[in-house]
């Protein structure tokens, strides 16, 4: 059963091409990692799930219905949502922004901050923490404020675009550990967007390969390691292990 | 938020409207002494009558007089007939005063009533001591003394109707030199100069007893002074006014002048001493209405002009507000308009003040209305720009993250976009605010009072005293405005934008 179907998407910019003809579905609760060099679209193929993209050509199927461009918000509300700057909300405590969706949607303040709680618990952020503004926090802090952000609603499905990609490496393997307890934490479909290969293994129980604009390879991830594709997923692999 | 419209609503009842009981009758003035002594004198004229006067005095100039008088702001206000003939009329030829009047009536509908008596039209005044001992009487004398020391102020010096054709029509030898016209007089005393320029009422002719010489071949076009009316009121004041007709020779009104100008007079007071020394003056009415001015004190005066002039740049601050912010966030999200509207609030910013106010004229005519108006543009564009400018400079990031997690666009705006560009917001509207407190002292020029009123005054009596009995108000009230906003600020402000920015 999939979560997020493509059918023959296809985006442009100018002349620069995000999505040919892309084929593709995703898996229901499992996490999927979207890999590619830089701009190979990627993010682009990310962004059309939750309508931030609308493509020129093909559908986009979220939960089993083509994507309402006219009601985005209730869509996007159903749809976890982080990203590499987190974009905490500099005006608002850590509470505020973690509760925000949760107030738009209506819940009663003592509603609110029991969820607050339990996520803060979670992502093992002292409850003091409530009262802080973001730039009061350090950078694994907000990243772990931002994931509860993304979980206030329960979202069934999760898009993370390269969320970690801007922590130093002792913070990310932090926060990396916060995500596998999210996903332990309940059965969700998490997409992750992300050029680091060696973050996908780890995360990831498939992964998806692409390259100017096309998918190379969907697979899972001990099968894609062990028998790429093509030439490009074997090169891109290789070229991985030797930078690193 | 509330407490503020509140204030603002509170204001905006108390402010004056200009529709007028039917009796009261609305005289204006120009803005020089001359101007507001005869204001005054027809205003309390017309009250000895029993009829109800609301005075609207110190107007910048004639055409913001005249267009007042067309455009039915006021019904009547003292004219010269030269500048009937050629400044409203703009007529080539001169013509008689009673052939004016008829031309006057025929062109405008306008009545131009007898003249009051005088001529204040160009004139050279000559030392006393010089006159009679070359016994010169009239210009055409000077032709006979080369040697006279003679300045003229720069304009008489150089306009065509100035000396230059003087010269021409007398046949004077001389080479006179330009001087500041204030000066001028001060070189005379000092029998440093026999002979300058001035108006034949000058105040300053019997302070430094001078000479004024005949112009009898009828150079200076004539300058007679008389009430212009509107038609509308003509039938009741007519009565009145022709009874003034005739009553102020030179003299009379070069002494009203100098009571103002040299021994600190009210005009209201030497107006009325003139009513009452009038023959059959003090057999005039109820004794209440022949009651002497009495003198505001000064705090009292800066008070009520302080208030009004708050009165003025509040409500035209709120005004902006209204329209600026909303129109901001509007070109913010229709990026097509953004151009076009901030460069028209721009062109509109650049209009000179002055200029702006007399457009409004026609349109709005006089007063309150049309300075709100003019205060408003000016408060637009500042407020437009930053709004603008804030709402775009909002981190790009954090912009995709409230979409993508599912706010509205409503929400976004409510919520991110506006508290986030508020600062910026508030710095625009404080731009605009002090804005407004300078340019609101130009106000008084169409009638619409504030602390521009002694400014205008001032400058007409050239009285720097009383100029910075508005400009200092003024400027304090300016420096204030400044501070509070400052503390505004300093709430509204979040933490995070009054650190560096944090390093990460």
């Amino acid at each position: 059963m999939s979560v997020v179907q493509f059918d023959s998407v296809s985006k442009r910019y100018g002349r620069e091409i995000a999505a040919e003809s892309v084929s593709l579905s995703i898996p229901a609760n499992r996490t999927t990692a979207i890999i590619g060099p830089s701009g190979s679209g990627k993010s682009t193929l990310l962004q059309m799930i939750n309508g931030m993209v609308r493509p020129d050509a093909g559908s986009v199927r979220v939960f089993d219905a083509p994507v309402d461009y006219g009601e985005l918000p209730q869509l996007r509300r159903k749809i976890g949502y982080a990203v590499q700057g987190i974009g905490l909300f500099p005006h608002w405590n850590v509470a505020r922004n973690i509760a925000i969706l949760a107030e738009m949607n209506g819940w009663d303040g003592a509603r609110r901050s029991a969820r607050v709680r339990e996520l803060m618990a979670l992502v093992e952020l002292p409850e003091h923490y409530e009262t802080r503004h973001p730039h009061e926090l350090s950078g694994g802090e907000m990243q772990r404020v931002g994931l509860c952000r993304a979980m206030m609603l329960d979202p069934p499905l999760f898009l993370l675009d390269e969320p970690f990609g801007a922590l130093d490496p002792l913070t990310r393997g932090e926060v990396h550990r916060e995500f596998e307890r999210i996903r332990e934490a309940g059965r969700r479909t998490i997409v992750l967007v992300t050029h680091d290969l060696h973050e996908a293994q780890k995360l990831a129980d498939e992964i998806v390969v692409v390259n100017e604009g096309r998918v190379e390879q969907q697979a899972e991830t001990q099968t894609i390691l062990a028998q790429p594709a093509n030439d490009f997923v074997a090169g891109f692999f290789r070229a991985y292990e030797e930078s690193r | 938020m509330k407490r503020t419209l509140a204030v603002i609503a509170t204001l905006a009842v108390f402010t004056p409207h200009s529709a007028h009981a039917e009796e009261t009758i609305r005289v204006g003035s120009k803005n020089f002494t001359e101007g507001y002594i005869l204001g005054e004198l027809l205003a309390r004229a017309l009250e000895r009558e029993g009829i109800r006067v609301e005075r609207r005095f110190g107007l910048g100039g004639t055409l913001v007089c005249y267009e007042a008088l067309r455009n039915g702001e006021i019904d009547l206000y003292p004219e010269y007939s030269g500048t009937i003939e050629q400044a409203i009329l703009k007529r080539e030829t001169r013509s008689s005063f009673s052939d004016l009047q008829s031309v006057v009536r025929e062109e405008t509908g306008l009545a131009f009533l007898p003249s009051l008596g005088f001529d204040n039209t160009y004139a050279i005044a000559v030392r006393r001591e010089t006159a009679e001992r070359l016994s010169l009487t009239s210009i055409g004398d000077l032709a006979a003394h080369p040697g006279l020391a003679i300045a003229f102020s720069h304009e008489f010096l150089n306009r065509q109707d100035g000396w230059p054709g003087l010269a021409a029509r007398y046949g004077l030898p001389q080479k006179p030199a330009g001087i500041e016209h204030g000066l001028a007089y001060e070189a005379m005393r000092t029998k440093n100069l026999d002979a300058t320029d001035c108006y034949s009422t000058d105040g300053d002719i019997q302070k430094y007893d001078l000479v004024l010489l005949a112009d009898d071949r009828g150079y200076f076009p004539e300058y007679q002074a008389a009430p212009l009316v509107a038609p509308g009121v003509e039938a009741r004041v007519r009565p009145v006014l022709e009874r003034l007709a005739g009553t102020i020779d030179e003299a009379a009104m070069r002494a009203m002048n100098g009571k103002v100008l040299l021994d600190d007079r009210t005009f209201a007071e030497v107006a009325h001493e003139f009513l009452e020394e009038r023959p059959g003056g003090n057999e005039a009415l109820s004794s209440d209405r022949t009651r002497p001015p009495v003198r505001e004190s000064r705090l009292d005066a800066v008070v009520r002009r302080g208030a009004r002039h708050l009165q003025l740049t509040l409500i035209a601050l709120a005004l902006g507000i209204l329209v600026a912010v909303p129109l901001g966030v509007l070109i913010y999200r229709t990026r097509a308009l953004a151009r076009p509207v901030l460069y028209l609030a721009g062109l509109l910013q650049t209009i000179p003040s002055i200029a702006l106010l007399a457009f409004m004229i026609p349109v709005l005519g006089i007063g309150f209305r049309p300075a709100i108006v003019a205060l408003f543009l000016y408060a637009l564009l500042p407020i437009l720009r930053n709004t603008t400018a804030a709402l775009l400079a909002i981190d790009p990031n954090l912009k995709r993250v409230a979409r993508g997690i599912g706010l509205t666009a409503w929400q976004r705006l409510r919520h991110v976009e506006i508290p986030l560009a508020a600062p910026l917001i508030l710095a625009g509207i404080k731009t605009a605010a002090v804005i407004n407190i300078g340019t609101a002292t130009l106000a008084a020029f169409i009638g619409a009072g504030g602390l521009g009123e002694p400014i205008v005054t001032g400058l007409a009596l050239n009285d720097t005293s009383l100029i910075l009995e508005g400009a200092i108000p003024a400027a304090l009230l300016a420096i204030l405005t400044e501070l509070l906003f400052d503390l505004l600020e300093n709430r509204i402000v979040p933490e995070h934008l009054k650190r560096d920015p944090a390093v990460t």
